[in-house]
């Protein structure tokens, strides 16, 4: 059987993929701009681990594994090319003598710090979209946006249905080249595309037929989807206000400012200290009394 | 087998230059901070522990509280004096490796013994590029720039005892400089020295720019005929004219095209401003200044105030 990915929406019964849309976007958006706004590694990392326990509390567990697992590597990768590539900053570590292209590089500490809070920045982000991805529901986006933009949201909503479908038929037709025997001759990846192209393009011929059928081209009023609000969305929308005005006002005053270059410069005040505990903290926000087994 | 390809490629890596931490070397360099295109000097001195890292940004670290914006890559401020805006007008940290405004970031620009490295917070309104300066004399010729010394070649176009005075002057510097007769007549890549009463020179492509503003030219002066005379005419860094020199003043100033060797221009409105010139091609005379002014043996620093 063919395994979900792992930043699949998984209908659950947590209390991120039964609150509203706009809750959520609002709790899981102020994790989003603490990691773009901020340059402090105690914050970025706080807010990293907060959203991670917001997912977790969702039982979002193995797309939070996949984003930390993902967003470990991408910040190892992150320190390495710019610890090469930069070669700014007052504490040398070690010279590389001269390289073609890059000229002289030297690795400091500043363009490790550097390089590090980029990739904190985009292991946060990845944690943040990957919670969102596996406790959000993608219909439910469909249906929000379907009364502002009717076409994109039909759009996006086939090719949502149309693209697991297509994987789907490549999956049967390899398996079928496969079992033609060890003597058949491979089926290459030219046939294969080809198969699958025109086995879409009839698909799509189908589908385009029955909207017709079903009086798409007609306009008509819009389509209300109404759905029960959630206990949780009080909760959702306090929390999330509360760390965005956090979050912009420590971009307004500067707190937890963290220079990296020329040399740097670090030195975590209360205000910072405030912000990373409330980021993390604030993660819990998703867990029901009693821990996340009740949850399900 | 492998210990020993191990020990090879460490050897390789120690000879191109490679190891840990900043890494030594021999001899020492200079740091001046000014301010005001070099009329106050903020740290003036001689950096004895140089590393092999060094750059220019670093030497100024060491020496200063700098602040950088954009990656490390650009000088807010050093000491607490921060590039901006003030009254309509712009100023920065601009930095000069043996007299040669660089074109690469201060980050990236190597520093090796025995150059001079001057960090100037100036005015750029009117004068954004400025491709090099006299100040740093005689180390454009001694240390060259970015590894590159060039040959020096003198073009006269007046009197020969002015020549001689330049040849003198770079003598004594440990230089050897050759004269040649006329303009135009260096070889392609060598450091030219431009000397003659401007008569003589303006026909020179480098010499011509002095007809334009400092915007174009880089230089805070230039020439204006009266009563027949070519009389020297000093600006002030909002390029207006401030003082009228007369024909009798000598003028020292350089300039750089692209990223050629620069050229010295050693003129006057006549042949005694040309001789006062030329014998004001010394370190005393000339440390700390853009370009400039001599009359009757006394210096003034360009833009003038």
């Amino acid at each position: 059987m063919r395994q979900l990915s792992p930043l699949a929406y998984v209908p659950r019964r947590g209390t991120l993929q039964t609150a509203s849309l706009g809750s959520v976007g609002l709790f899981l958006g102020a994790y989003l701009v603490i990691c773009f706004l901020s340059s402090d590694p105690m914050v970025l990392l706080a807010a990293t681990a907060g959203a991670a326990i917001a997912g977790y509390g969702c039982q979002a567990d193995r797309a939070v594994r996949f984003s930390l697992r993902l967003g470990a590597f991408l910040a190892v990768s992150m320190i390495v090319i710019n610890a090469i590539v930069t070669s700014r900053g007052a504490t040398v570590l070690a010279r590389l003598g001269e390289w073609p292209i890059l000229g002289r590089v030297d690795i400091t500490a500043e363009a490790i710090a550097a390089g590090a809070i980029i990739g904190f920045r985009a292991m946060g982000t990845m944690v943040v979209i990957g919670v969102y991805s596996a406790c959000v529901d993608p219909d439910r986006i469909l249906r929000a946006v379907h009364g502002v933009a009717r076409r994109s949201a039909l759009t996006a909503t086939l090719i949502s249905r149309l693209v697991p479908l297509a994987a789907a038929d490549q999956a049967r037709l390899s398996e079928a080249a496969e079992l033609r025997g060890p003597g058949a001759t491979p089926v290459g990846r030219a046939a294969m595309a080809h198969r699958l192209l025109s086995g879409s393009l009839d698909r799509s011929v189908d589908v385009a037929a029955t909207l017709e059928l079903r009086g798409y081209a007609q306009s008509s009023g819009r389509t209300r989807f109404n759905r029960e609000p959630s206990r949780f969305d009080t909760r959702f929308r306090v929390v999330g206000a509360v760390l965005m005005f956090a979050a912009i006002t420590s971009l307004v005053t500067g707190a937890g400012e963290f220079v990296q270059y020329p040399e740097i410069e670090y030195s975590p005040d209360l205000s910072s200290i405030g912000l990373a505990a409330m980021f993390l903290l604030a993660g819990f926000t998703t867990w029901r009394r009693g821990g996340r087994q009740n949850a399900r | 087998m492998f210990a020993a390809a191990a020990t090879l490629a460490a050897a390789a890596l120690l000879v191109s230059g490679c190891g840990f931490g900043p890494g030594s070397q021999e001899g020492s360099a200079e740091l001046i901070v000014s301010s005001d295109y070099g009329r106050q000097v903020l740290v003036e001195q001689t950096l004895e522990d140089l590393t092999e890292s060094e750059t220019a940004l670093r030497v100024l670290d060491d020496s200063a509280e700098v602040k950088t914006r954009y990656g490390g890559g650009f000088v807010q401020s050093v000491d607490g004096l921060e590039g901006g805006t003030e009254a309509g007008r712009s100023l920065d940290w601009f930095f000069a490796v043996n007299g040669i405004v660089a074109e690469r970031g201060s980050a990236e620009f190597p520093v090796n013994a025995g150059d001079q490295v001057w960090w100037d917070y100036r005015d750029w309104t009117d004068a954004m590029d400025i491709g090099a300066v006299v100040g740093a004399w005689p180390a454009p010729m001694t240390g060259g720039y970015d590894g590159e010394v060039w040959p020096v070649n003198i073009e006269c176009a007046g009197d020969r005892a002015a020549c001689e005075t330049v040849r003198g002057r770079l003598a004594d510097e440990n230089v050897d400089a050759t004269i040649q007769m006329g303009l135009g007549t260096s070889p392609e890549g060598s450091l030219r020295f431009i000397v003659g009463p401007w008569a003589g020179i303006s026909a020179d492509e480098e010499s011509m720019k002095l007809t334009e503003k400092p915007a174009r030219s880089g230089v805070f002066a230039n020439f204006e005929e009266s009563g027949g005379d070519d009389t020297l005419v000093g600006l002030n860094e909002v390029s207006e004219p401030v003082q009228d020199f007369g024909p009798e003043a000598g003028l020292v100033a350089a300039t750089r095209r692209g990223q050629g060797p620069p050229t010295w221009i050693v003129t006057g409105g006549s042949e005694a401003g040309v001789e006062e010139a030329a014998s004001a091609l010394t370190s005393a005379d000339l440390q700390h200044r853009y370009a400039a002014a001599v009359i009757d043996g006394q210096i003034f620093s360009l833009p003038l105030p």
